[in-house]
């Protein structure tokens, strides 16, 4: 690989996974910078979901979170969340990457994490962490460990409503207050953006209501009367200020409409004099002109606008502008600005024949004439014409006066019918009549009265007119005269000009005023125009949003600011696209089931709703937006770290190298239908079972269905939903979900004794390090395997049990369940996709990451490479194992600019304190309300004060807050402080933030103690404050205490040698040494054959690994050599080589395993007896060698598992089945006529080796299973004869072979003991090493500075081995890369005097570290400070009590015990 | 909007009422449905078990002689729907069968007529809304199982249905006209369909689950799309009664029966008394 010439020494890693982690780490303590990019707001990936870990049985959250820490702890590991790569360019070596980052809304440094937000946030939407099986609000931490500790805000979009509304009301907001109980501030957030709230709840047309997403389900969301109730249910709006000091300009309004009352509103607050002329004699425009009272009541009208009224601004009635009183003579007198907000208060005609009759009367100044109180007189048959909500209106008015006959005539149908659907509805209740697809043509009179209107009759033609509605054309010789004696004209309203005149204000098209559509500004300086005047008859709301639009307007002018800066014109109604990509995500969010009908619960819109209607109703909210911007978040948090202004980010990055770990994401199980997925409550996913067996999960570990929380009896798993399923893109294997589903079995049944589980399968896919050992465990304890696929799933009607189809024996069988869990398979996520386009990286057919075949971890692209399952599925071990290949690959690329980019902290030299009286300060941390609500703080300071060194006490409202920590510096210094108490949460997350600020002040950082006054005080005694404050006095005194004895602990620096001993040059070995030599370290690789290469088959690719070693400068070979003895510690070991010239004795800083393993040699079936018989192994140098000897039409058969998965040998060896499908392949394509038959009890081609396993039986080779108390038998005489039992034939097969082939599987190698002893490092019961932890350290040993690879390990394939090589050479990194390693601190020691050289010790001790030496001519113990992990195991366990571990002295503990008792 | 129709031989004979619940529908919704001129069988069950240039060419004949009248073509029986559809779909895809069935047809057809169930005309041509606006009388809450069988759903690349697993459309449609569908599982199995003649015990054990699911999970009657369907569910239901001694008594109805009842056309339009199971009482609720 070549890289640039000056490489960039930092690497970007793509994905905050267990992958991710594990790279960045490896990465960052090798000597890189590294900046770890996840696209979610925490680190942690899928691992954190889930529950516990096998065969371990660990909570995988409790050994994830240590390295989650570690990594915010890293110096040199910037954490980028919410972010993904945008564009790559450049070269290896130096590439240049643009990343997005989304906004958090909230400021990391800032949040304390203490949660008060979430308590207030009034939205809950189904959490994606749990899929959906709770909710969360829209500010949320993703988990209680989340890393970065900090909360997220969750936006989406502006919701459709609030884009639909003219007025911009933020209607999420208030309808979630209302759904959460709190109307004052749903009223609070209504006002804010409308000065008419009540006339709104009363009146306004609704857009929000059209727009909203539960109407595409059922009834939308009855917003305007929760607006209503929300303003009704609040006392008047309280005497509002006028918020800012009086302005001297005044400001003219002219009309007292909805656009009037709203600027004048608006421009009062602001403190400006404003003064409203009316032509009427009464205020409200057309609202009381136009709407009849029975439908918005005078009171209602009266106060609004007597609110309004009430801010100052005066109301000038009867005064029309444009006689005396004209635009320019305000502007000539003292008003600095006018508003202009005229109403249509005119009908417009219908210019039809007849129309001066009398009985025929323009339809607004009818209605105009009823609403202001005149005595109106009504026909008895009336028409009238129009459709929208006027012609309603007067209808309904027309009914109200007496009218016996009211028909209203229309040229289209109801369905185009502009009117608003309720008052339609309410009209024909009312007994108004409807004519459609009719059009009037004259009016007919005798008399010069009116007698009847000739009518055609319409139709609509295919063509759509600029509304996009049908156009509706006469029909020819339709006429017909509809009888009546009185006809409304509602067929439109105009705006009376007459006030202009004269005023050369400039008009549109339509002669009304032309105005620059931001600014509403005329072509005249301070004048401004709105609503009708401006865009003709209008609603309510666009006339208000007008008002408010001309009031900003008017402030900028009166201001002499840019009228237009930062404004946008319209409000914006959703696209269809866009509603359905939200109705998707609603969808997936809460697997919409179209069984519960979605109906609102307030089908009556007259009558009013009491509270909890209006709660049950705003409830049914969708929560489009996620979040609502309704504040109440901001208004408690006390650290100021919410602001939702934020906006998304772009940043360029140049690093070296990539490492893609972007994880998976599970199969949309719904694609299997069969399976009623999202349709039947109690159908879960796997990752769903997870979240309910957890802890942390939707219901606190307690094993219930997800229907009705009833406790289930009986689960079934069903395996491969989404795997091994060619049909739907998913042919490979997840491999993990055998094992998962295992796992999820036995950990139910922990949890519900008495619990039956069955696994549904095809293949139990066992094939890891002690995994078969776990499925027979799992066997033997009660867990039901069925071998059947099933076929589909019935949900029962009533008690919601699943009854499952599936064939046993051969017979179709039906079995309920009160559970099944579907095990979904892995497959790429969305973001590993679009990442991978915009990185350059090839994909293969399934979309996984195309990688090189024996290198795994390397891309299409130079410089970029790949870990976990999107590579492959894989589970956690080899995700580990592969994120330390891919930073093992990234270091020998960069090797030359290690240690270029990394910071290291310099702190100022340590104060000596060895006489020093103890002088303490103690930090007490509210933890926002965390703690303060619980413990009185005030109270557990004045206590501190007095205790014993207690020199200084105070608290903080977060002690873990960027500005307490400089506080406390400062603290330090002013009162010569030496030591340091905070009582706040607990030192797991925290100590390393207060040891690091001691260490800035010159304190050593063993002086710092905490008192966990949250976790172990308030949070578990919160209902019980008086006893919590005393315990929290007594916890802080326990502290003082200690913290009097704690004493400076001195850590020393000791060199590493920079070089590395492998043992073992097989393929892990060889992999191993080279990349340690491509990073520059020198290699000693010890070999005990006479060359290199192990079992890797002959052929070019071994040649050139064997090349490669041999002509690397750095790699120092021992061939026909063995490891004779072993000593020292990390950095620093020794070893003695028995070569063939003799011994060698070398030092280095690190030690690989690599010893490989042995193909098992069988005895059985006639092996070695008959020479038609080979191991798999020995077939594949044969057909490697070129053709083998083999008739025609051969017939051969293999047997799998020979040897292996028994009781003398219980594990699986993992690559024979995939060799014996490939071998047979290869037999297939040699002799396309040959029969193969493979004998086999469970086919383990996991992962993508499934595909070849299809490949093969699509060829003809035929798979036979056999039981292991039933297997084959073989008779060697002239002819090789095998006999098995097809199980669907259940009769005995015989064949005559020409070749019989036995896979044998992997035995450890035979030096692993003589090893194991050496090194001091265990074995497994098989044979096997031990690795220190099977989950997350695959390739480390306890003991440090010790690592292992390969078949050593446990059996692989051979680009497995060599990709662990590779990930011990990384780990190995980590150590060679130091030139000094740091030892001591917290370490144990021993007392020479007291240890008698019991070697308690040694037995107790993980890592080895005590050790035998004489001291005075006595053997004692000695405890290796570099090896001693400080667990105080030894100092527990030893009888002489000579062992002290530093920091838990026994007499710290017995002082803090003291100080507890002191009081008693 | 205009439609070529082909009725079947069902709607013919034991589902007369389908055809003129059908009819009647698509009258008052102002859906014209012009019948194909001399059309023929579509080969149903036989043609295609027997013989696949038959089976091709007996809708393909139909198919051609609509496509001169140049609108999609309408049919309301589930058979004849996967029939015409899977002929056009193998002369679309087969060069050598769309010769073949030329030949046979005196006629060439490339399989470019479009074929629908009556069911996706309301559903996308006249829409929820219009058929929400036509309901006089909307069907009160009944409950409603919609059965859907095998034929409209089934092979999945020739549904009409946008999820074949758990459809939907029949619940939308008759939602609208004020029903309650129920969610139940069986919406898809299989009523025996043809064996109703020769394998009678099968069609009674199948047909009699599918009733019994309805009806535990609390259906007031059953809606159908398929004329076989209807006579298994509703004629064979005496049989099924019989055979167990339990008494089911669910009305199964045609979805456009249903949908009629709701827009106030008469019984006598629908042929609802040519019904086996009286559907009078849960109707009149």
């Amino acid at each position: 690989m070549n890289a640039a010439k000056d490489p960039i020494g930092a690497v970007m890693v793509c994905g905050g996974g267990i992958a991710g982690i594990q790279s960045a780490l490896d990465l960052a303590n090798s000597g890189y910078k590294v900046y770890l990019v996840e696209k979610s707001p925490t680190i942690g990936g899928k691992m954190a979901q889930l529950d516990k870990t096998f065969p371990t049985g660990d909570c995988a959250t409790c050994i994830i979170s240590p390295k989650l820490v570690e990594c915010t702890r890293n110096l040199n590991i910037e954490i980028i969340t919410q972010s993904q790569i945008e564009e790559m360019t450049g070269e290896p070596g130096n590439f240049r990457i643009k990343l997005k980052q989304k906004a958090r809304f909230i400021d990391i440094n800032k949040c304390s994490s203490c949660g008060d937000c979430e308590k207030v946030c009034p939205i809950r939407v189904p959490d994606e962490f749990n899929r959906g099986l709770a909710k969360s609000a829209a500010i949320h931490k993703i988990t209680a460990q989340a890393v970065p500790n900090a909360y997220v805000v969750e936006k989406r979009e502006r919701p459709p409503c609030v884009s639909a509304c003219p007025m911009g009301q933020n209607v999420q907001a208030y309808v979630a207050l209302i759904a959460a109980g709190k109307f004052a501030e749903a009223a609070e957030i209504i006002r804010r953006d409308n000065p008419l709230p009540l006339i709104c709840g009363y009146v306004c047309h609704r857009p929000c209501e059209s727009e909203c997403q539960q109407g595409r389900y059922g009834d939308p969301i009855s917003i305007r009367e929760l607006k209503k109730f929300a303003i009704e249910v609040e006392s008047p709006k309280s005497k509002a200020e006028s918020s800012e000091t009086g302005r001297s300009e005044r400001v003219a309004i002219i009309g007292s409409g909805p656009a009037g009352l709203a600027a004048a509103d608006y421009l009062a607050r602001r403190g400006y004099p404003v003064t409203i002329f009316e032509a009427m004699a009464v205020p409200g425009g057309m609202m009381r002109a136009g709407i009849p009272n029975f439908r918005l009541p005078r009171n209602v009208l009266d106060s609004q606008i007597q609110d309004i009224l009430d801010l100052g601004v005066e109301l000038k009635l009867n005064s029309p502008i444009g006689g005396d009183l004209t635009i320019d003579s305000l502007l000539a007198s003292d008003y600095k600005a006018v508003f202009a907000a005229v109403g249509a208060q005119k009908s417009s005609e219908l210019s039809a024949e007849g129309e001066d009759l009398q009985g025929v009367k323009p339809g607004i100044e009818f209605i105009k004439q009823v609403n202001l109180g005149e005595d109106v007189k009504v026909g008895s048959k009336i028409a009238v014409i129009g459709a929208g909500n006027a012609a309603m209106d007067i209808a309904r008015t027309a009914v109200r006066l007496g009218a016996r006959d009211v028909t209203i005539i229309y040229r289209r149908t109801k369905k185009e019918m502009p009117a608003d659907p309720v008052e339609v509805e309410d009209a024909i209740a009312e007994g108004v009549k409807f004519v459609f697809l009719t059009n009037p043509k004259r009016f007919i009179g005798a008399n010069g009265k009116l007698t009847g209107i000739e009518c055609l009759k319409m139709k609509l033609s295919d063509e759509k007119d600029a509304s996009g509605r049908r156009r509706p054309e006469p029909v020819e010789g339709s006429e017909h005269v509809i009888a009546c004696d009185e006809a409304i004209l509602a067929t439109g309203q105009v705006v009376d000009m007459s006030f202009s005149s004269g005023a050369d204000l400039e008009v549109n098209k339509w002669g009304l005023l032309k105005v620059d559509p931001v600014s509403l500004a005329t072509n005249k300086s301070g004048v401004f125009a709105g609503g009708d005047v401006v865009a003709g008859a209008g609603t309510l709301s666009e006339a208000v949003a007008a008002g408010k639009r001309a009031a900003e307007s008017i402030d900028r002018f009166l201001n002499n600011e840019n009228l237009t800066a930062g404004r946008s014109a319209d409000s914006r109604v959703w696209t269809e696209e866009q509603h359905k990509e939200l109705e998707l995500i609603h969808q997936r969010q809460r697997l919409y089931r179209r069984g519960d009908p979605i109906h609102s619960t307030c089908k009556d819109q007259h009558s009013a709703l009491n509270e909890e209607q209006a709660i049950a109703e705003a409830s049914r909210c969708l929560a489009c937006g996620i979040c609502c911007e309704c504040g109440e978040c901001v208004k408690v948090c006390l650290a100021k770290a919410i602001d939702h202004n934020m906006t998304d980010s772009a940043r360029e990055i140049e690093v070296g190298a990539v490492v893609l770990a972007p994880g998976y994401e599970e199969f949309d199980a719904r694609l299997r239908g069969e399976f009623g997925f999202g349709r039947y409550d109690n159908v879960v996913s796997n990752i769903q079972f997870e979240r309910m067996l957890s802890a942390g999960g939707p219901f606190g570990g307690h094993l219930q269905r997800p229907g009705d929380n009833r406790e289930p009896q009986k689960i079934a798993f069903i395996q491969c939903v989404g795997s091994r399923d060619a049909a739907n893109g998913r042919p490979y294997c997840s491999s993990v979900c055998c094992m998962a589903a295992i796992k999820e079995s036995v950990v139910a049944m922990d949890h519900s004794p008495g619990l039956e589980t069955t696994i549904f399968y095809t293949d139990i896919r066992a094939f890891g390090k002690d995994f078969d050992r776990y499925y027979e465990r799992a066997k033997a304890g009660g867990v039901r395997f069925e071998r059947s696929m099933v076929s589909r799933i019935v949900e029962m009607p009533g008690t919601k049990n699943l009854r499952i189809s599936y064939i046993k024996d051969g017979q179709p069988v039906d079995e309920e369940f009160d559970l099944v869990v579907l095990s979904t398979g892995i497959r790429p996520s969305e973001e590993a996709l679009r990442t991978a386009a915009a990185v350059g990286i090839e994909l293969n057919d399934c979309g996984f990451c195309m990688s090189s075949e024996l290198a795994t971890v390397a891309t299409s692209r130079e410089g970029v490479f790949v870990a976990g399952a999107f590579q492959e599925p894989k589970d956690i071990p080899e995700t580990v194992t592969q994120a330390s290949a891919a930073a093992a690959m990234a270091m020998e690329l960069l090797a030359p600019a290690r240690g270029t980019m990394v910071a290291e902290k310099v702190y100022p030299p340590e104060h000596d304190l060895t006489d020093a009286v103890p002088r303490i300060g103690v930090f007490i941390c509210h933890c926002g309300i965390n703690i303060a609500s619980v413990v009185d703080v005030e109270k557990v300071v004045e206590a501190a004060k007095d205790m014993p060194y207690v020199a200084y006490a105070e608290n903080a409202v977060y002690a873990c807050a960027d500005n307490t920590q400089d506080r406390i510096k400062e603290l330090i210094k002013e009162h010569n402080l030496n030591r340091l108490i905070v009582a706040s949460c607990t030192p797991r997350t925290h100590e390393g933030l207060f040891r690091d600020t001691a260490r800035e002040c010159g304190l050593n950082p063993f002086l710092v103690d905490m008192a966990n006054i949250r976790d172990q005080c308030s949070w578990v005694h919160s209902n019980n404050p008086d006893a919590a404050t005393e315990k929290a006095i007594d916890l802080v005194r326990m502290a003082t205490g200690r913290s009097a004895r704690l004493t400076a602990l001195m850590t020393e620096e000791l060199p590493v040698v920079q070089s590395a001993l492998v043992i073992g040059g097989g393929p892990s070995g060889m992999t191993a040494a080279l990349s340690l030599a491509h990073m520059g370290y020198p290699v000693h690789l010890v070999e005990n054959q006479s060359s290199f290469g192990g079992r890797l088959t002959d052929g070019p690719a071994k040649d050139r690994l064997i090349t490669a070693v041999d002509n690397h400068p750095l790699i120092t070979s021992y061939l026909s050599s063995r490891v004779t003895a072993l000593k020292g510690h990390v950095g620093n070991f020794s070893a003695e080589i028995d070569t063939p010239e003799g011994t060698s004795s070398i030092t280095f800083g690190a030690l690989i395993i690599a010893t490989g393993g042995l193909e098992h040699k069988p005895s059985e079936y006639c092996y070695g007896s008959d020479p038609r018989v080979f191991t798999q192994h020995e077939l594949e140098m044969k057909l490697a060698g070129g053709t083998p000897d083999l008739p025609d039409m051969p017939t051969i058969a293999m047997i799998q598992c020979v040897g292996s998965r028994n009781e003398e040998r219980p594990f699986c060896s993992r690559s024979c089945c995939t060799q014996a499908v490939k071998n047979a392949i290869r037999i297939k394509e040699l002799r396309p006529k040959a029969n193969v038959v493979v004998l086999y009890r469970d086919m383990r081609t996991y992962g993508s080796n499934e595909v070849f396993y299809q490949k093969a039986r699509e060829m003809g080779v035929i798979f036979v299973q056999y039981r292991p108390e039933l297997p084959p038998k073989v008779t060697s005489s002239a002819k090789l004869r095998i006999q098995f039992t097809e199980p669907e034939l259940s009769t005995p097969v015989n064949l005559d072979l020409d070749m019989l082939v036995l896979s044998t599987g992997t035995s450890p190698a035979v030096d692993n003991q003589i090893i194991s002893d050496l090194a001091k490092i265990p074995l497994n019961a098989d044979g096997f090493f031990l690795e220190a932890h099977l989950k997350l350290r695959p390739v480390d040993f306890a003991s440090e500075g010790i690592f292992l690879c390969g078949s050593a390990h446990s059996p692989k394939m051979t680009v497995e081995n060599m990709q662990q090589g590779r990930a011990a050479a990384g780990r190995a990194s980590t150590i060679l890369s130091k030139k000094t390693m740091v030892v001591g601190g917290q370490v144990s020691k021993v007392d020479v005097r007291k240890c008698v050289s019991c070697l308690t010790c040694m037995k107790v001790c993980p890592y080895g570290a005590p050790e035998v030496s004489p001291i005075n001519g006595k053997n004692r113990v000695e405890i290796q400070a570099a090896k001693c992990m400080g667990c105080g195991s030894c100092a527990a366990a030893c009888p002489a009590k000579a062992i002290q571990l530093g920091h838990f002295m026994d007499q710290q503990v017995s002082a803090a015990i003291d100080a507890l008792l002191a009081e008693v | 909007m205009k439609y070529s129709f082909f009725p079947g031989c069902s709607m013919e004979s034991t589902a007369e009422d389908f055809k003129m619940s059908t009819l009647a529908v698509a009258k008052a919704l102002g859906v014209e449905l012009v019948e194909i001129p001399d059309w023929t069988c579509c080969g149903s069950t036989p043609a295609h078990a027997t013989d696949a240039l038959l089976a091709a060419s007996l809708p393909a004949r139909n198919l051609a002689i609509a496509g001169e009248a140049g609108q999609d073509v309408v049919t309301c029986c589930a058979a004849c729907y996967g029939r015409l559809a899977a002929a056009n779909l193998a002369i679309s895809e087969d060069a050598g069968l769309r010769a073949e069935v030329a030949k046979a047809i005196g006629k060439s057809y490339t399989g470019s007529v479009k074929v629908r169930h009556f069911l996706q005309v309301l559903l996308e041509d006249v829409g929820i809304a219009d058929i929400k606006d036509s309901v006089v009388k909307n069907l009160g809450g009944l409950k409603i199982a919609c059965y859907y069988g095998c034929l409209l759903t089934r092979p999945r690349e020739l549904s009409i249905l946008p999820d074949p697993e758990n459809p939907q459309s029949m619940e939308e449609l008759l939602a609208a006209a004020g029903a309650q569908p129920i969610e139940w599982p069986y919406k898809t199995e299989c009523c025996g369909a043809s064996f109703s003649i020769t394998r009678t015990d099968t069609v009674k054990r199948l047909s009699g689950d599918i009733l019994r699911m309805a009806k535990a999970s609390g259906a007031d009657c059953v809606a159908v799309a398929c004329p076989l369907c209807q006579t298994n569910l509703d004629l064979r239901q005496s049989d099924i009664e019989a055979s167990t001694g339990e008494k089911i008594g669910l009305p199964v109805l045609y979805f456009t029966q249903l949908l009629g009842k709701a827009m106030g056309l008469s019984d006598n339009e629908l042929g609802i008394g040519k019904l086996m199971t009286d559907p009078s009482k849960v109707l009149a609720r």
